[in-house]
């Protein structure tokens, strides 16, 4: 039986071999707009509003990345998207974890631990929010502090599994959130997202 | 002399007043025309005792009476004539006890019995010598009602003799006539609305004699006559008791300086949208009316219900939408109610372009999308809303959602919508969305945003991983004026100087130490350009 995470991926895989055409100059385009299709449909968006651009920031080791923007309104959301070495694009479609873990196995090898903690916010299902890196968001970070719990930057350990432990911050909600990852060397990501204090007020789209 | 007795003296001397112009009994005709009964008047020939001629002088001059008895047998039009089987007829309709309607149908001296009781017929029955004074208050009271004289005959069909004799005392009593207008017509409402019912006749007349409506404010005599009207609507008592049950409780628990409560729903219940309505949807329209009781907010559900996207929802968004207008309407304390109520209006306006609209709004993983609006549309998340009747505050998941959601998501996009802000990657924007974000909030907490939130605002926008930092504020640093934007809003908040170099760590400074504002980190924060006030 070919486990959950893997089963995504190959869905994921057919769908992009779909797309793989004309060469380099095309399927670029055409991802693009895939993209730009994705967003519009995901978030019911005009696709004529929406904006694809590059997030350099987390480019690495041939995984490139992208944002969808809507760039009529305040929409309080952007998409996230990822080009994979291999020309698979991550994030177009619901995967679960799917997309997270494999862009994690194919990019991620000696990548920082923010890198990390910043994809799997983008791609997961489970976990959303703003990483607090050491010099990340101080009100933030403060918020865990004030709850009483010791406050670290996101920290990348590797034994039989790769194990990742960060904080993230759902601003909306004003509530803090220890998250616990461990993407095991078969592709399978299992997530673990804890509260560390309770919601304070309501917020609008974060 | 009155109808009854008449009535008897003819069946009991049907032959006298037969013959009586023709002055010998065997020239009878089974008919007794006006000119027998002026014969009798006349007592001719000295052959009708007193009675007998009272009789006659009570039915020359009354009318209606005459006409009565013309048509008793309910055959052909009013001739002039009244045969035996007219009085046989009209004998048992006085028998019966309830003749009014069959009293004034033919009262003008028109027509036969069709059922219709004219203006005409009231107008020639008021001026009827003949007709007693109790039925005449009582017409008088009931033409008061909103109603006039249309209808009338099914009004009158339904009155038996004590009732008109208790409607009659309380149009007589001193304190009906001390009533204004508008209070009369809700007495004569009531009246007309109940068939007279002898119940709602003591009550009334128990309130209106009582000491204490006497010493009421004329705002809270309307209010508690308007209490007897509203119960006694025929929409009213059409409902069900569970439904009867929601309005009585809301008129009941309202605030006592609410003098309008009873007024809004009634004007509810009247409103063809309210009529318009399935059974659920009208219990879901009056749960909320008595979740919270209050006129104004009863009045923004009347004029939802006319709203062209509000008859489209189903009945589960039709339920939501009641929540979540009735609780933006509801005065509390501890919001603003004034930027809520200027939301609420660009919904519900009569010019209003604005529409809601409810359905499941998807987000990236891990985050929840409370609501956003664009092309005057308010989208709002209905996973946040329980499709039921409760209180928008008991939301069975997350009710803090589900009231940040009225108090503080609405009225910032519609902020956004107002100011017709657009993404861009510029301070302006980053401003527009910080303007949205500080009417927001002022809207939930009844005051605007501190410096030091504010601050923790501005901090999130430059924070890189945030969604305004992704889509615009990472390309307003790159570019050094909008950049200086930023940081400019960032000194006027703190109160130091702040520029590239430094920003990062003026923002860790701040967040571990207030002291270090050179501003009051809990004064108002720096007011943003455009509206604020969503009017």
């Amino acid at each position: 039986m070919i486990p959950r995470a893997r089963r995504a991926l190959l869905l994921l895989g057919l769908a992009m071999a779909a797309a793989e055409t004309d060469g380099r100059e095309a399927m670029d385009e055409v991802t693009r707009e895939r993209m730009v299709a994705a967003a519009a449909r995901t978030y019911r968006w005009s696709a004529a509003d929406v904006e694809v651009r590059p997030h350099e920031e987390l480019d690495r080791a041939g995984c490139r990345f992208f944002i969808a923007v809507n760039t009529r309104e305040p929409a309080h959301v952007v998409g996230n998207y990822a080009l994979l070495p291999d020309r698979r694009l991550a994030g177009v479609n619901p995967t679960g974890n799917a997309a997270a873990a494999a862009l994690l196995q194919a990019c991620g090898q000696g990548a920082p631990a923010d890198w990390w903690a910043d994809v799997l916010v983008r791609f997961s299902d489970q976990v959303g929010g703003l990483v607090l890196t050491a010099d990340g968001n101080p009100f933030a970070i403060r918020k865990v502090k004030d709850a009483g719990v010791e406050f670290a930057a996101p920290v990348l350990t590797r034994d039989d599994a790769t194990r990742l432990s960060f904080f993230v911050m759902d601003i909306g909600l004003g509530v803090p959130s220890r998250v616990q990852a461990v993407l095991s060397d078969d592709g399978t990501l299992d997530i673990q997202v804890t509260p560390v204090q309770a919601p304070a007020r309501a917020g609008n789209g974060r | 002399m009155d109808i009854q007795s008449a009535s008897k003296v003819l069946d009991r001397d049907f032959t006298a007043f037969d013959t009586a112009k023709q002055g010998d009994v065997s020239k009878a005709d089974g008919r007794i025309s006006r000119e027998d009964l002026q014969a009798v008047a006349r007592n001719d020939g000295g052959r009708f005792t007193g009675e007998q001629q009272e009789t006659a002088r009570f039915l020359l001059d009354s009318e209606t009476s005459r006409s009565f008895f013309d048509v008793g047998a309910s055959r052909g039009s009013v001739d002039g004539t009244i045969s035996r089987d007219d009085l046989n007829a009209a004998k048992d309709t006085l028998a019966s006890g309830s003749y009014y309607d069959e009293l004034l149908d033919t009262a003008a001296g028109r027509g036969g019995r069709d059922g219709n009781v004219s203006n005409d017929d009231i107008v020639a029955a008021l001026s009827d010598p003949g007709v007693p004074q109790d039925l005449k208050n009582t017409l008088n009271l009931l033409l008061l009602a909103p109603q006039g004289s249309q209808g009338m005959h099914d009004v009158l069909k339904g009155l038996d003799s004590n009732e008109v004799a208790a409607a009659s005392t309380l149009y007589g009593m001193p304190q009906f006539a001390a009533l204004s207008g508008s209070d009369k017509r809700l007495v004569a409402e009531a009246m007309r609305d109940s068939g007279g019912d002898l119940a709602v006749n003591a009550k009334t007349r128990e309130l209106l004699g009582s000491a204490r409506f006497q010493s009421m404010t004329p705002g809270q005599r309307t209010a508690a006559l308007t209490e007897i009207a509203l119960v006694n609507t025929p929409q009213f008592t059409a409902l069900p008791k569970s439904d009867q049950d929601l309005i009585t409780t809301a008129v009941a628990t309202a605030r006592p300086d609410d003098l309008n409560a009873a007024a809004s729903i009634k004007s509810l219940l009247e409103s063809k949208d309210f009529a318009g309505l399935n059974g659920a949807e009208k219990t879901a329209v009056l749960s909320q009316v008595r979740n919270y009781p209050d006129s104004k907010v009863t009045g923004n559900i009347q004029r939802m219900l006319g709203k062209g996207w509000f008859k489209d929802f189903d009945i589960g968004d039709k339920q939501r939408a009641l929540k979540l207008i009735a609780y933006m309407s509801y005065p509390r304390s501890g919001t603003n109610q004034t930027i809520l109520d200027n939301t609420v209006e660009k919904f519900l306006a009569a010019d209003a372009t604005y529409s809601l609209k409810i359905e499941s709004l998807p987000a990236p993983p891990g985050n929840v999308i409370f609501g956003n609006a664009s092309d005057s549309t308010m989208r709002v998340n209905e996973d946040l809303i329980s499709a039921d009747n409760g209180k928008l505050e008991n939301n069975p998941t997350h009710p803090e959602w589900a009231t940040g959601l009225a108090v503080n998501t609405i009225p910032h996009e519609i902020n956004h919508l107002i100011n017709g802000d657009k993404v861009a990657p510029t301070y302006d924007y980053l401003n527009d969305e910080y303007r949205a974000w500080y009417v927001g909030y002022s809207a939930e907490n009844g005051h605007p945003p501190s410096n030091k939130e504010a601050l923790e605002r501005w901090s999130y926008f430059v924070s890189p991983g945030g969604v305004y930092y992704d889509s615009a504020a990472k390309d307003a640093l790159n570019n050094p004026d909008e950049a200086a934007k930023i940081f400019n809003e960032l000194s006027a908040l703190s109160g130091l100087k702040v520029d590239a170099s430094n920003y990062k760590q003026v923002l860790a400074d701040l967040a571990s130490d207030t002291g270090k504002y050179k501003t009051d980190p809990n004064g108002p924060a720096v007011v943003p350009p455009g509206n604020l006030d969503n009017r």
